[in-house]
């Protein structure tokens, strides 16, 4: 019945299929991608693929899977018909490949189509056809092995300007041949024959699951020579895989629980851990396997399924990124790459894959004065606040850590001069301080000289002090009593100003001092007695009295009731 | 120069700001004969619009900087004892229409937060309103990264905005910039982009900057514990 113009009206189921097949049917490829998946979810453990004339005349995918009940083989050419997919809450925790119900209907909207399988309890086998727009024929009997075969012939005859888009079957066919080789790799149980032309391609048998040797027969020697594998899990996400230099070639896989991927998020993080590690721009060439709870990503954002939806993409992107890093870095796993050989081992950057040197040197008998470690040891514990333990290999050391500190922040301060000012910071709020009208006459005398110390004040009344700025070295410290002890200091019958900046650098030393053992905690105190020495004070000579060696003689005989030479080391 | 009259010079501007530091509310409002309201709670912004008179802010909603002659933003915060700032600090409105190409470069977020003076001032809720002290100005240009952040935060913002997902965009965007809900009470209308690209009412929006983003612009510059 004609139907007046610019009415609306349903669309014809086969309009509708041949409009999904737009969406899922790019190139001959994308049929192969969708009956090969649809023979995995079928659990086959050998799958054909025939191609012939680049997969437009013929594509034909054969698989040994559960096969279709021959009451079923008409709905499977029905759209949005599937046993994949039974509830809306399956669709939240997809974990087959396929679940829309679209491939078949789509694939025999653009195609001769003929579709014949198996169960594997009945004795024969049932086929019918679809053409095009045509209905399908009556199921008829036919001699078949157990599982399933897909045979798509003339694709696009009856969509001519889809088929102007296609190109050469040679690169048809390459694009079938790569696409195989992106399955074939995630799915090592199966084996798969590609045959082009009636000529054997790829002959892949089943092997273990992260199976080297079928990575290495599809990626190729030159990949895996100079890849390293990784294999981290965190927060329940797994990332494993391979990873290798850059100019391995273009291989560049990745994967989210056995499914091919897009995804710009993953590939970002990828290229980020190659930018950091190798040199910038460089191509990375890897292999990138992602398992997670079916519930943590949805796949159903686009038909062909290259693309899904992360529910928390930038963990997942901080995780690969630093799971590509360790492999990069040679840090990850210790399993090589293929085999032990030499020449097989990873060399990614000079040195990166060499076992790191170790604290060897104390074993070694020829070794020099040095092979004791740090003079001031490893710190154990603070004592009173003021004293480091601290081991090294003669016995224990008594570190007097507010007295270095102290002498550590004084040398800094000294080392201002006019010009060089010490680096003070300021106050987020100006801090007022009492003080007697004296005392602000005597620190407000001396303002030049405090601000070269790092302390800036100004005067707020007759009887207040507003410190503005204080040393950066002192940051954190009660400004009140600053000034009191300043103004003490100040108060001291007037020498020379040299004499008060001398005394004045102890007062702030002081604070600073205090301020820093409070503020250090424990996993900083290694630090502290590095700087210590590093100021020469851990040379014995250098700061008697600011540290003692007990040896382990020492020690014992200190337990047994005395030390034998107790005024050798006396503190100040 | 006189509390209340516009500075001639940036060098001005921050002498000024100088002089303010370490002094009270109270002191100030006195200087500019104004009443402290009893209540902050319903005269929001108060404060701000104090210090703005203080140095002499072309006082006006105009879209651009506090002081134009200099490119200076003035954002008074106020920071809690230990100098945390106690809330986000809002920068300007988020365009919700007209928008279509608007980029960082030309945007008014970019221009405003180009040159801020930061004025901190004391809020812990102890300290009564009259007692509370200015703290001392910071004049403030972002860091190359902090503008890089600045920029990816306001991309992925506007993104949302113009593509009309506004119902998506919620305060967790954004690292330093976030987006949320200015208007003085939730029955405010504005247009919008729905996701249809057709104008909906939604309640008007402002760009803020994040309390962390701006403790970290403190922590970097004052001796703070």
């Amino acid at each position: 019945m004609p139907i007046a113009p610019g009415r609306i009206r349903l669309l014809a189921d086969d309009l509708i299929n041949q409009i999904a097949a737009g969406e899922i049917i790019e190139r001959p490829a994308s049929v192969v991608k969708e009956l090969i998946e649809n023979s995995l979810d079928a659990g086959a453990t050998r799958i054909e693929v025939e191609i012939e004339g680049g997969g437009i005349r013929l594509i034909r995918v054969r698989d040994d899977g559960c096969g279709i009940a021959p009451e079923d083989l008409v709905l499977a050419l029905r759209r949005h018909a599937t046993s994949k997919l039974q509830s809306a809450e399956d669709l939240y925790a997809i974990t087959s490949l396929g679940f829309r119900g679209e491939a078949l209907p789509s694939i025999g909207a653009v195609s001769r189509l003929t579709l014949a399988s198996r169960t594997a309890g009945s004795d024969i086998g049932w086929a019918l056809e679809l053409e095009g727009a045509a209905r399908p024929s009556d199921p008829c009997p036919t001699a078949h092995p157990p599982g399933t075969s897909v045979t798509v012939r003339d694709l696009m005859f009856n969509t001519p300007a889809r088929r102007k888009f296609l190109r050469r079957e040679r690169t048809e066919f390459l694009h079938i041949q790569e696409l195989l080789k992106r399955i074939a790799i995630s799915r090592c149980a199966v084996a798969f024959r590609l045959l082009n032309n009636g000529r054997a391609v790829l002959n892949l048998r089943s092997t273990e699951p992260q199976s080297e040797s079928r990575v290495q027969e599809l990626a190729g020697h030159h990949f895996m020579g100079r890849a390293a594998f990784f294999d981290l899990t965190s927060d329940g996400i797994r990332a494993w895989g391979w990873a290798a230099l850059p100019l391995a070639g273009d291989i560049q896989y990745l994967y989210i629980n056995g499914r091919i991927l897009r995804d710009r998020t993953v590939n970002h993080a990828i290229r980020r851990a190659y930018e950091d590690t190798q040199a910038p721009g460089a191509e990375p060439a890897f292999i990138v396997f992602l398992e997670m709870e079916a519930g943590a990503v949805d796949v159903n954002v686009h038909p062909a399924k290259y693309e899904v939806r992360f529910g928390e993409s930038r963990l997942i992107h901080d995780f690969v990124y630093s799971a590509v890093k360790h492999a990069l870095t040679g840090t990850a796993s210790e399993r090589s790459c293929l085999s032990d050989s030499a020449a097989h081992r990873l060399v990614l950057a000079p040195g990166i894959n060499q076992p790191r040197p170790t604290y060897v040197r104390a074993q070694s008998p020829e070794a020099g004065p040095d092979f004791l470690g740090p003079p001031l040891g490893r710190a154990i514990a603070l004592v009173r606040q003021r004293y480091l333990l601290a081991e090294n290999a003669l016995g224990l050391v008594v570190v007097d850590a507010e007295g270095a500190l102290r002498r550590l922040i004084a040398s800094r301060i000294r080392s201002a001069r006019p010009g060089h000012p010490v680096c003070s910071q300021p106050l987020l709020i100006p801090q007022p301080v009492s003080v007697s009208p004296a005392e602000a006459e005597r620190v407000l005398g001396h303002t030049r000289l405090l601000e070269r110390l790092g302390l800036e004040v100004d005067r707020g009344g007759p009887r207040t002090i507003i410190v503005r700025r204080i040393p950066a070295l002192l940051r954190g410290c009660d400004g009140e009593r600053l000034i009191r002890d300043v103004a003490a200091v100040l108060a001291t019958p007037g020498g020379p100003e040299a004499a008060h900046e001398r005394a004045l650098c102890d007062t702030l030393a002081m604070h600073g001092a205090t301020l820093a053992l409070a503020s250090r905690t424990r996993g900083h105190w290694d630090g502290l007695l590095r700087e210590i020495e590093s100021l020469g004070l851990g040379h014995p000579g250098a700061a008697r009295g600011l540290w003692r060696q007990l040896t382990g003689e020492e020690l014992s005989s200190l337990i047994a009731g005395g030390l034998r030479q107790p005024d050798e080391h006396a503190v100040e | 120069m006189t509390p209340g009259t516009s500075p001639e010079s940036e060098r001005e501007l921050l002498a000024c700001a100088e002089r303010l530091a370490g002094r009270t509310l109270a002191e100030i409002s006195l200087d500019l004969k104004t009443r402290l309201p009893s209540d902050l709670k319903r005269a929001k912004g108060w404060i701000g619009e104090l210090i703005e008179r203080a140095l002499g802010a072309s006082a006006s909603s105009l879209p651009e900087p506090d002081f134009p002659r200099f490119g200076i933003e003035l954002k008074t915060i106020p920071v809690d004892r230990a100098g945390r700032p106690r809330e986000s600090t809002y920068v300007t409105t988020v365009p919700l229409v007209d928008n279509v190409g608007l980029t960082w470069d030309e945007s008014l977020v970019r221009k405003k937060l180009a040159r801020v003076l930061w004025v901190p001032v004391e809020a812990a809720s102890a300290i009564a309103l009259a007692d509370r002290r200015i703290g001392s100005p910071l004049l403030w240009s972002p860091t190359h990264d902090q503008e890089a952040t600045l920029r990816a935060d306001f991309d992925e913002i506007m993104e949302l905005v113009c593509m009309g997902q506004l119902g998506r965009v919620s305060a967790r965007y954004g690292t330093y910039l976030q987006i949320r809900p200015k208007a003085a009470h939730g029955r405010v209308r504005t247009q919008g982009i729905g996701e249809s690209g057709r104008g909906v009412p939604t309640l008007p929006r402002g760009f803020y900057l994040r309390a962390s983003f701006t403790e970290e612009i403190l922590r970097a510059h004052y001796a703070l514990p």
